[in-house]
Order: structure tokens, then C-alpha cells, then sequence
């Protein structure tokens, strides 16, 4: 057995906020390919290209239906910008592409673009929206009630993230569906801590959450924080 | 009929058991992977107490020998697995398949954890035997086997002249199993429980990542794959994953039947020392045969030519 460091995935602690236009760690965008063809896929962090690659949707069956891509490890291999380079995925007709973040606070945009026989059409861009038939999957850690803002329509609901009481699975996320309007299909969603919810857009939507009302043990640690005072010198006489 | 006769009484015979006895001393240490864990003891030990009793039925008991740990340490290292987040799979209508979230780990790196606490004053075992006696001849000229088994417990060297060895033969030991009590389990528990509260970092993040886990007793249950009580399952490593019930039994049987003798006599056996210019009168012992009842050991000889 050898011996190693523990790491913690500190930012996993940290974010209390979360927009599908800034993908960060505890985000995932699904995507939705719909029709074979060749698309365009660019990953930016903040304005920078750190990875582009063509998606090759195909009719075989034998293709797979789900890629996950880790935006934290892209461009990581090597210094400078990849977009010269160019990779390739091969996707099933209909299949989806997940796009999320294991570690950092990197924030990244992800768009998708058709290359037609005349032009390219913009299927996604994660910065602006999130088209409809895609999803946006966010895990909460950190619990308390969050407010859910769908900023393409201006509706909104919440998520109470609890504190378990006893054993509990964590693979068991939450749907809630984005109806025509880009109304939320509920007004209430309650999730244990670590779960997943995941936003099913039935149209255009950009989501954001926000944690409005931390639980106790997150506003308790805040006020118990220590601190270490030092005191100038009294030299009035 | 034999030409001598050598009777030694039980309380005799008692003594010389006792001063055998005495002089067993083992250590032994191991360690063995559990996939996840690694499991290993250290342990040295002796033996105290116990009776002897002489038996009309030419055999040889011994009860409740004391095995006096003078180290018992138990060593385990558990590899902290990954503890992730989200993950799971979305039911998705016909004919989209199902999406599997990925999931996201709050704390990686398979940190290492190791305790080695020590057990020698919570465990009280004892060793019984019946057996027999049985003499055996001891050929100096003969080179010792190889390797030579007994080098690690025999208390005497091997002589560098022919001897009869009276050897207590044990016919069957028992040994009691490992039984650690309750306070053991709570010990170690504790032990781990520090041992992983250490490696988390304090604050909120310590409470998040407990609710993630369910609790330090229950993940250390959960990696440890334990059951039921950690001393049962301490228990059951010892007796039978450790071998070390095995061990001790074998190294009773070996001490006693094979490496040490609790009698010798020099073959031949010098009546007289050389005094006054002339040379000692020594005498060919043959056909050395010995039995017990229950009063007195008892053995005969020929005097050879």
C-alpha cells in the first residue's frame, strides 16, 4: 500500500452559486445530438479555446450514445492554445455529450456548431443559453435552500438541499422539467446533500442557481470562525 | 527384563515440566492484504502456570497453561477510498437512452490511514495437551537436518556426543481461540475514527463530507466490509485469517516432542570419573524405553556390549 496526501476538491466547498452560462465544478451540461452529421465543438475557459474537436454523429449503433468530456483536463496536457488541434468524437445518432468539471474553479463555455453543405449553424452556446432538449445537471453539496432563476423567462422555484439523517444513495438525481413556456414543472424541489438535480429544458433556458438561505451548520461555522487579533501598542503617553 | 530401572516421581517430574516450560518463548509477526486494508500482528509471548498430572493410563496431561502475551499489537491500514458526489442515471423517454451523470469527488488522493494499537493486556488464552512420554536416541555423528527447524527454540545446543532424550510427546493440544471483548472493538474503532478525523478537514467541510459518508463508524464498517462488532471480527482475523492458532500449536508440539528434551542421558553413561590415574567406567545404554503412571515416569535400560 503506498502511502498518499489526501486532496480535497475545495471549490466542491466553496461555490454557493451556479449558472449553465459559467459551466464549474458540480455543473453538467448534456447535450443533445439529434441528427448524424459533422459538428464543430469548442470548449473556452473564460475567452480561450482550450479544446476543439469535430463530433461525428453517426447511424451505427455499434457508435456509443454517451460521451462524458472533463473540461478540468482539457488543455492541461500541454501550454498554450490546442485550438490547431483538432480531436475526434464519434457519437451515436441521438446520443448525448455531457460536459462537466471534476476540480478547479475554471469556468468554461461550451459550443456546438453544424457544419451544413452552406453553412454553420449554431446548435449550442452555453454562454448565452441552453437549447431546448438539453440538459443541465447540477450537484449540491453545500446544503440550505437555493433559488432557481430561468433567466430566458424569468421563472422561478427552489431546491432545499438536506442534511441526511441516516444512510442515503447519492445516484438518485432529481428531474425537473422546463415546460414550452420555460416554466419550471414544480415550484419546490428537496434533494439530500450531494444529490443531483437536473433541468430538463423543453425550450430555451439559462439557469441559475443560488444558495439564499445557507443551512445551520454552514452559518454556524461562520460565526464560530477564530480569529487572531493583535493589538497596537498603546502610545498616547 | 531390563538391567536398570529409573524411577522419577511426579513431583520431580513436575519441575523439570516447569523448568521446560519456563523457557518457551515465541514472536512472530506478519501481515496480510485484504484488498482494501492490510491486516498484521506483532506478538510475543511465553507461557505461565498450568499442572501437570501423571496418568495410570501411561499419558501425560496438561491443562490451562497461561500464554502471557508480552506484545499483542495488532496492525491495520486502511486505503480512504475516493468520496464522490452526484452521479446516478436519468430516466429518459423512448428511444433516448438513459443519461448517466458523471460524478465528482470531494476528496481523492487514496490518503492512508495506519493504526497499531496494543492488545497483549486484553487477551487471557490457554494451552492444554495429553500426551505421552517417548525416549529417543540422539546420533552426535549424524549432521542435524537442514534447515534446522528447531534452531529458533531449542534452549540447549545439540550435544557433541550420543544421548538418550526423554521427550514429552503431546498427542493432542488445544489451544483457546482468540476472544478479544468488547472494550477491544470500541478501542480500535475509536483509533480509526481518529485516525480519519484527522485526514478531514475541519470546519463545515468535516460535517459535509461525515453526511456524505454516513458517519465515520459506518464507513469504517463499510470499508473494513465488518458486519457485525469489530471484536468478533478481530476475533475471526486472529483464529483464522492470521493462522496464528496454528502456529502456536505446532510450536507447543515442536518444543516439547521434537526440540527440547525434558531428560537426557549420555550414552554412555559414566558411572565413575577418571580418578587416581584411571579412566572412567562408562557404560552402553540400549533399548531405553520409558512409560508414566500415576504416580512416577519410569525408565528401563540395557546395558549394551
Amino acid at each position: 500500500m503506498t502511502t498518499q496526501k489526501a486532496s480535497l476538491n475545495r471549490p466542491v466547498f466553496k461555490l454557493q452559486e451556479f449558472d449553465s452560462s459559467n459551466l464549474t465544478v458540480l455543473t453538467t451540461l448534456i447535450h443533445r445530438f439529434a441528427e448524424a452529421g459533422s459538428y464543430d465543438l469548442f470548449v473556452r475557459r473564460g475567452e480561450r479555446v482550450v479544446h476543439r474537436a469535430t463530433v461525428n454523429v453517426v447511424r451505427e449503433t455499434c457508435a456509443p450514445h454517451q460521451i462524458d468530456v472533463d473540461m478540468a483536463v482539457l488543455g492541461s496536457a500541454e501550454k498554450g492554445c490546442e485550438c490547431g488541434k483538432r480531436e475526434g468524437y464519434t457519437l451515436r445518432e441521438g446520443g448525448v455529450m455531457c460536459f462537466f468539471v471534476s476540480r478547479g474553479s475554471a469556468r468554461f463555455r461550451v459550443s456546438v456548431q453544424q457544419i451544413g453543405a452552406k453553412e454553420k449553424r449554431t446548435l449550442l452556446d452555453s454562454a448565452s443559453s441552453i437549447p431546448a432538449g438539453d440538459l443541465f445537471a447540477v450537484t449540491l453539496v453545500l446544503p440550505g435552500v437555493y433559488r432557481v432563476v430561468n433567466t430566458e423567462s424569468k421563472a422561478e422555484m427552489t431546491v432545499e438541499v438536506e442534511m441526511p439523517s441516516g444512510p442515503y444513495r447519492m445516484d438518485q438525481p432529481t428531474v425537473v422539467e422546463i415546460g414550452r413556456t420555460g416554466k419550471f414543472g414544480s415550484r419546490r424541489a428537496s434533494i439530500m446533500l450531494g444529490q443531483s438535480v437536473v433541468f430538463r429544458c423543453g425550450a430555451q433556458a439559462r439557469i441559475r442557481l443560488e444558495l439564499v438561505k445557507p443551512h445551520d451548520i454552514l452559518q454556524k461555522r461562520e460565526q464560530e470562525k477564530r480569529r487572531f487579533t493583535i493589538r497596537k501598542p498603546d502610545t498616547s503617553d | 527384563m531390563a538391567h536398570f530401572t529409573l524411577a522419577v516421581s511426579e513431583g520431580t517430574f513436575r519441575r523439570s515440566f516447569d523448568l521446560l516450560k519456563r523457557n518457551l518463548r515465541f514472536s512472530k509477526s506478519d501481515q496480510a492484504s485484504f484488498g482494501i486494508f492490510v491486516a498484521g500482528y506483532d506478538v510475543r509471548a511465553h507461557l505461565e502456570g498450568g499442572t501437570l498430572d501423571l496418568r495410570a493410563d501411561n499419558t501425560i496431561s496438561v491443562r490451562e497453561l497461561d500464554i502471557r502475551w508480552d506484545r499483542l499489537r495488532f496492525t491495520l491500514g486502511i486505503n480512504i477510498p475516493e468520496i464522490c458526489v452526484g452521479g446516478g442515471c436519468i430516466n429518459m423517454p423512448w428511444p433516448i437512452p438513459d443519461i448517466c451523470l458523471p460524478r465528482v469527488c470531494v476528496f481523492s488522493g487514496n490518503p492512508d490511514i495506519s493504526i497499531s494499537p496494543d492488545l497483549a493486556a486484553f487477551v487471557a488464552q490457554e494451552v492444554s495437551f495429553t500426551g505421552r512420554v517417548v525416549a529417543r536416541y540422539f546420533d552426535a555423528s549424524v549432521p542435524p537436518p537442514l534447515p534446522d527447524l528447531c534452531a529458533p527454540i531449542r534452549i540447549e545446543p545439540l550435544p557433541d556426543h550420543n544421548q538418550w532424550h526423554i521427550h514429552i510427546d503431546p498427542q493432542t493440544i488445544d489451544v483457546d481461540l482468540f476472544d478479544f471483548p468488547d472494550i477491544v472493538g470500541n478501542l480500535i474503532e475509536n483509533t480509526l475514527s481518529n485516525a480519519v478525523r484527522a485526514i478531514i478537514p475541519g470546519g463545515f467541510v468535516r460535517d459535509i463530507i461525515l453526511a456524505i459518508i454516513g458517519g465515520i463508524a459506518d464507513f469504517i464498517r463499510f470499508l473494513l466490509d465488518i458486519p457485525d462488532e469489530i471484536d468478533e471480527w478481530l476475533s475471526d482475523l486472529f483464529n483464522v485469517s492470521f493462522g496464528l492458532l496454528d502456529f502456536i500449536g505446532t510450536l507447543v508440539l515442536d518444543f516439547f516432542s521434537t526440540c527440547n528434551p525434558i531428560y537426557r542421558i549420555d550414552d554412555p553413561f559414566e558411572l565413575l570419573p577418571a580418578s587416581n590415574g584411571l579412566i572412567p567406567v562408562r557404560i552402553p545404554l540400549r533399548n531405553l524405553s520409558v512409560r508414566v503412571n500415576d504416580a512416577e515416569m519410569v525408565a528401563e535400560v540395557d546395558i549394551g556390549g
